[in-house]
């Protein structure tokens, strides 16, 4: 992985908002709502390389 | 020719495999008769209430008559999908979900089809040449069937008869395969993600379909994905037909190497295009009171050997001598829009009004050479 953009507090901070955000869609729609969430991300991110190394990254250990 | 269609006959008697990919996903395609107040635009349900998990389109075709397209859910088989009661019950569950139960309609002519992307490597074989679905099997999403057959049919049509008149050999042919076969290539690649998108072959493209439906309704960059990618023509861009000694490159603006012309508006219902067509080209931008002789000798001599080749004088107000024609491009609009920016400059269109060379400013030699090079002996 590239250096870290976020720190800590930060990432804690996201930790919680996906649990939360997880439990508020329920288990019919969180398949949904993470998938929004990557494209949002990767639109930001702006960089497709960078995607798909995060996909691959996300891939192991299952 | 072969142009007996998607079930080719001919395609099958030599042998001959399509490449490329099929979708599971079939469709009914139904032309009905019907009245119906809803504008001229095509209309997509996703996961409708009466065919879940399935895709159904609607658009307006002329003569009172309204398109639908409905998955079919999976294994259901075609003798099935067309019983008419079956039919009924669909399309009349279709007008119930938009609003228009019991209006009535009649069937005009349905089918069954599978979006498949296929085409053949190579549409010459012998002394046999493929064209239209014979050649290629695309799928309805970018609506480039009927389409594309008559872009084959205009390749096919100046190159074979070239040949035909031996004003150009052999190689000709190759090269509309060549072309044709590029240009359906293209088409695959973009249909069949508009094909993933209407009918998700697998749980995950269903997921990111859904996905980039619901975020469509906020966020405008997904948008683009479910364009239907029909709306850019294709160009020739590697063509043998380019001429590799002019000044393509050389150009910041104007159709570039293989790209169909773009059109200008001349004045009052009066286009560029209108004045073209019919063998090739030469657009000869100049303020000069002639072209120059060179020029006109080269002209003078192919014409000799009986291509058509027709010379514009764009940029003049008077008629320019050795050009058939003279546009004035007054307001200097037709320079510009093709990168134009002192006399001297020309395009060289082929028959099918492709660009096949242009030169910042142009000689005889080039001219003949770019002559050559789109007529290969």
């Amino acid at each position: 992985m590239s250096t870290p953009t976020l720190k800590l507090p930060g990432l804690e901070a996201v930790y919680d908002a996906l649990a939360q955000a997880i439990d508020q869609a329920g288990p019919e729609r969180t398949e949904l709502l993470l998938v929004k969430l990557a494209l949002l991300n990767a639109h930001a991110l702006g960089d497709a390389d960078a995607v798909q190394r995060h996909i691959q990254a996300a891939l192991q250990d299952l | 020719m072969a142009a007996d269609g998607g079930r080719s006959g001919i395609r099958e008697q030599l042998g001959l495999k399509l490449e490329g990919a099929s979708y599971e996903g079939r469709f009914v395609i139904a032309d009905i008769r019907i009245d119906l107040p809803l504008p001229t635009e095509r209309l997509a349900f996703f996961d409708p209430v009466w065919n879940p998990g399935n895709t159904i389109l609607m658009h307006r075709e002329p003569h009172g008559i309204w398109r639908v397209d409905y998955q079919l859910p999976p294994g259901e088989e075609p003798d099935e999908a067309l019983r008419p009661e079956s039919l009924k019950a669909r399309i009349d569950a279709q007008l119930a979900m938009i609003g228009h139960a019991g209006t009535p309609w009649e069937m005009d002519w349905c089918s069954v089809y599978s979006a498949r992307a296929l085409t053949l490597p190579d549409y010459r074989h012998g002394r046999v040449l493929f064209t239209g679905d014979a050649a290629h099997l695309l799928p309805i999403f970018g609506v480039r069937g009927a389409n594309t057959g008559f872009q084959d049919a205009q390749a096919l049509g100046w190159q074979l008869a070239f040949v035909v008149k031996g004003l150009a050999g052999q190689a000709l042919l190759a090269n509309y395969s060549a072309e044709r076969v590029g240009a359906a290539r293209e088409i695959i690649d973009e249909a069949g993600k508009s094909t993933r998108f209407m009918a998700p072959p697998s749980r995950g493209f269903r997921l990111l379909r859904d996905a980039v439906l619901s975020l469509s309704l906020t966020q405008d960059f997904v948008r683009p994905l479910y364009h239907w990618r029909t709306s850019r023509p294709h160009e020739y861009t590697r063509s043998m037909l380019n001429s590799p000694g002019d000044d393509n490159a050389l150009f910041t603006a104007g159709p570039g190497h293989g790209a169909p012309p773009r059109n200008v508006r001349l004045g009052a219902d009066d286009f560029l295009l209108d004045h073209l067509g019919g063998g090739f080209e030469l657009l000869y931008f100049t303020e000069a009171a002639a072209v120059p002789q060179p020029l006109q000798d080269v002209v003078a001599a192919v014409r000799a050997r009986g291509v058509a080749l027709r010379v514009t004088a764009i940029g003049a107000r008077a008629p320019v001598q050795g050009a058939e024609q003279t546009l004035a491009d007054a307001d200097g609009h037709l320079r510009q829009r093709y990168g134009v920016r002192a006399s001297g400059a020309a395009y060289l269109l082929r028959p099918d009004q492709h660009v096949c060379a242009r030169w910042l400013t142009l000689d005889a030699t080039r001219l003949q050479a770019a002559l050559d090079q789109a007529l290969p002996r």
